[in-house]
């Protein structure tokens, strides 16, 4: 699993590049501005670029913004952005065409490195990781301006939460301490409650849900 | 009133180009006439009286005539001096009662009925007078009630008198009828009436005496005091010729002498008594003229020219009034003895004249002084708005930096309480842990400061902003608002806010004020307003910025109500926009917020 970090920050910078690599990836590159960022996805063609948003050169979402670009260059690349505060805007405009390979997360969960990793994993194989923040960020919007979101129980709200984030049913399962089976029948019913056609795509029911809540 | 047309004529209004400014008055023409008039009259009258004078001592008969010139003159002279008070008048007309009355003491038929029937005006006169002191106007319906009894009591209770009492005037020219006892009664009802009449005054006069304060007292008290004196006198010298056991014409020379004080009491009091020597307009005209440096204040001008010391000043500013200094104040409301003079100049108010009213009967030649100084006004009124602004910028300014205080306080004290203590905690942990320990927890608290780090990094400059500008970061404060709230941007804003528009954004300095802005009316509106529903809308207009956020609660928001309100308009206004609440009780609270954008 090869990897390009784009980081303004030395440290933090230095610091994913070892971790990373003690976790067994091959960290290709580690630069720091955008633009570079761009320049070495396209020559060392990694396969996940893993990347700062508030990055040099203006300082503003550069890292995002060279991260879509990556994509359109080399559409295979899967991309996980990071951020200190992480927004709506963001993860809808990140999983407009595509929510396969695509991770959006607060920089703070490096931190839990072996869940951090997973997720890095779980995106470089065409998954998707939405940060749990934005995505209860989302949710409490809906819930205060959709009555259909409102109607679902609390469980459901949670399955709902955890799709969004990008997990399949095994890990639903797995994190709820329920069976599979139990999380098809409450995905089912979500689907019948918010409208949302039923489909075994998993990048394609993310990209729904995400849909969904960003309205 | 003759002579009187004089002071409305405009001509004389103008400001002359001789530019006098001492103290030489020139004495109106009329006035000069006026004053050879009566001269001529009173030297006719003794000259009357040496041939044709009843019995009476020849000099005791020249004293009263001598009491009408002495009535004129100082009448002109009040006149003269102060133009705006109606004392002037008033004792030149005295002066003529006096002379008509006197006529009663030369034996030719003409002249004995005109002094009958004016035989006790004088009284009836300085009983008006001493009720319309010091302004030469009859303030109260008191003294208006009073001086018509008097003038009734002395020119109608009069005629029983010289109608039917033979023995009453030698020759009895306007006898009709010999009539004993008609004459008795007329002259106990005349009596009566008088006496009440007098009494009444008196009521009046001390009660105006307790009312008034101690500077107006120290004129009023000796020029009632010899009123009081004189008319006692004139109305009961019989009875007081007997009780002192007085020489009739010792009692009555001293009597007339008396009556010649009392005008010049008024004038003294007038002129002296609280009352600086009066110029006139025209030398307002001069000092407008003089260069810069070496004039007086307006103030002072103005207060020479229409005679009040006590005179003020209020210049327009916005919807309210300031001093000379830019410092708010109140016009006067009818409630007091103060009265103000609005200054017009080009159809708006640019002044106000406020003078006392118990000094000034007459509004007009106070109006008349504004018109002439209006110009004059209007460019003092600017440097009192001047003033004024610097004052409010000051304000705002201290304000400003307390709130940048207030802020860095706030957050220091946010980093020691909710970051230092955790962190400390944390380390000491790690520093008594042994190789092999679960280090989960310690992680986990990291993670919690970490959180608490952004989120209080995010309350000082919100990441949005920053990478993306206001529209981005209003949206995101929309997002995690509690209550349902509904954003509005126009097309252009919004190209601009996605990135593709790099160009568009606002200078950060608007983009700053502006959210803050947005942020803490959304913070009132849900904190106060008990709204449902709150809507934002941005617009760019050209290189206008403007904002609106809407409420549909309670209402009744106040900019003074809070450090919130106002901290926001001090930021705006900082950026020189404007800031409006819109907060009637009961239908939503409106912030409108307008700024310069030019990016």
């Amino acid at each position: 699993m090869r990897i390009l970090i784009g980081e303004d920050e030395t440290l933090l910078r230095e610091g994913l590049s070892l971790v990373l690599s003690q976790q067994g990836m091959e960290v290709v590159g580690a630069v720091a501005d955008a633009d570079a960022l761009v320049a070495m996805a396209c020559v060392e063609e990694p396969d996940l670029v893993l990347t700062d948003i508030r990055m040099p050169p203006t300082g503003t979402d550069d890292g995002l913004r060279a991260a879509r670009r990556i994509r359109a260059l080399r559409p295979g690349t899967a991309v996980v952005v990071l951020s200190q505060f992480v927004q709506r805007r963001y993860a809808v405009e990140l999983l407009a065409d595509h929510a396969a390979g695509v991770g959006y997360l607060l920089k703070q969960r490096v931190l839990d490195v072996p869940a951090f990793c997973r997720d890095l994993r779980r995106v470089t194989h065409g998954g998707t990781a939405l940060d749990p923040e934005v995505v209860a960020l989302m949710m409490t919007r809906s819930l205060r301006d959709d009555e259909a979101l409102d109607s679902l129980t609390p469980r459901r709200r949670e399955v709902l939460a955890l799709i969004a984030e990008g997990l399949n049913n095994a890990a639903i399962a797995r994190r709820l301490s329920i069976s599979e089976k139990a999380v098809v029948v409450h995905t089912s019913g979500i689907y019948d409650a918010l409208g949302i056609p039923v489909d075994g795509d998993e990048h394609r029911r993310v990209l729904a849900v995400v849909r969904y809540l960003g309205r | 009133m003759p002579g009187l047309s004089i002071f409305c004529n405009p001509r004389w209004m103008q400001p002359t180009s001789s530019g006098r400014t001492g103290g030489s008055h020139q004495l109106p023409m009329a006035l000069l006439l006026l004053s050879v008039a009566v001269a001529a009259i009173a030297a006719g009258e003794v000259a009357l009286l040496a041939t044709y004078g009843t019995g009476a001592p020849f000099g005791l008969l020249v004293l009263v005539t001598l009491v009408g010139c002495v009535y004129t003159a100082t009448g002109i002279l009040a006149w003269v001096r102060r133009p705006a008070n109606r004392m002037g008048p008033l004792l030149c007309i005295g002066g003529l009662v006096w002379l008509a009355a006197s006529a009663v003491n030369i034996a030719i038929p003409a002249f004995i009925a005109v002094g009958s029937v004016t035989q006790t005006l004088p009284t009836a006169l300085a009983v008006h007078a001493l009720l319309a002191y010091p302004s030469g106007r009859l303030r109260s319906l008191g003294s208006r009630v009073l001086t018509i009894a008097v003038y009734c009591a002395t020119l109608v209770l009069q005629a029983p008198l010289y109608l039917f009492g033979a023995s009453w005037s030698e020759p009895p020219v306007l006898l009709v009828a010999d009539r004993p006892d008609l004459l008795a009664m007329g002259q106990r009802v005349q009596g009566v009436a008088g006496l009440v009449i007098l009494v009444s005054t008196g009521a009046v006069l001390i009660r105006r005496l307790v009312a008034s304060d101690r500077r107006h007292r120290r004129v009023l008290l000796p020029v009632y005091g010899c009123g009081a004196v004189v008319l006692v006198g004139m109305t009961s010298s019989a009875t007081l010729a007997r009780l002192i056991a007085i020489d009739p014409v010792t009692l009555g020379t001293f009597q007339l002498f008396l009556n010649m004080v009392l005008p010049c009491a008024f004038v003294a009091g007038l002129l002296i008594g609280g009352f600086e020597r009066t110029s006139e307009v025209d030398q307002l005209g001069a000092w407008l003229g003089a260069p810069d440096g070496q004039r007086p204040s307006l103030r002072d001008a103005l207060s020479r020219t229409v005679g009040d010391p006590t005179l003020t000043l209020g210049y327009r500013v916005g919807h309210g009034w300031v001093d000379a200094d830019g410092v708010a104040i109140e016009l006067p409301d009818g409630g007091s003895n103060r009265r103000a003079v609005l200054v017009e100049l080009d159809d708006r108010s640019v002044a106000a004249i406020v003078y006392d009213a118990t000094l000034i009967a007459d509004p007009e030649p106070v109006r008349a002084a504004g018109r002439v100084a209006a110009i004059a006004l209007d460019r003092e009124r600017l440097t009192a708005q001047l003033l004024a602004s610097q004052e409010e910028l000051r304000d705002s300014r201290t304000r400003l930096v307390e709130a940048g205080d207030r802020e860095r306080r706030r957050l220091a004290q946010d980093l020691h309480d909710r970051l230092q203590g955790r962190l400390t905690l944390l380390a000491l942990r790690v520093g008594s842990a042994s190789p092999g320990d679960d280090l989960t927890e310690i992680r986990r608290g990291l993670d919690e400061s970490i959180t608490e780090l952004r989120w209080l990094v995010q309350g000082v400059m919100p990441s949005l902003l920053v990478e993306r500008g206001l529209l981005a970061a209003v949206e995101d404060m929309t997002d995690r608002m509690p209550l349902r709230t509904v954003l509005h941007v126009d097309e252009a804003t919004a190209r601009g806010v996605d990135g593709r528009e790099v160009d568009s954004r606002l200078p950060s300095s608007v983009e700053g004020t502006a959210y803050s802005v947005i942020a803490e009316a959304l913070t009132n509106a849900v904190k106060h307003a008990g709204a449902t529903t709150l809507t934002v809308v941005i617009r760019r207009d050209g290189g206008r910025l403007r904002i609106e956020v809407v409420d549909d609660g309670v209402g009744g928001a106040r900019p003074s109500g809070g450090t919130g309100l106002r901290g926001m308009g001090d930021r705006v206004h900082a950026l020189g926009g404007t800031l409006v609440i819109d907060s009637p009780a009961g239908a939503g609270t409106r912030v409108l917020v307008e700024m310069a954008c030019a990016s």
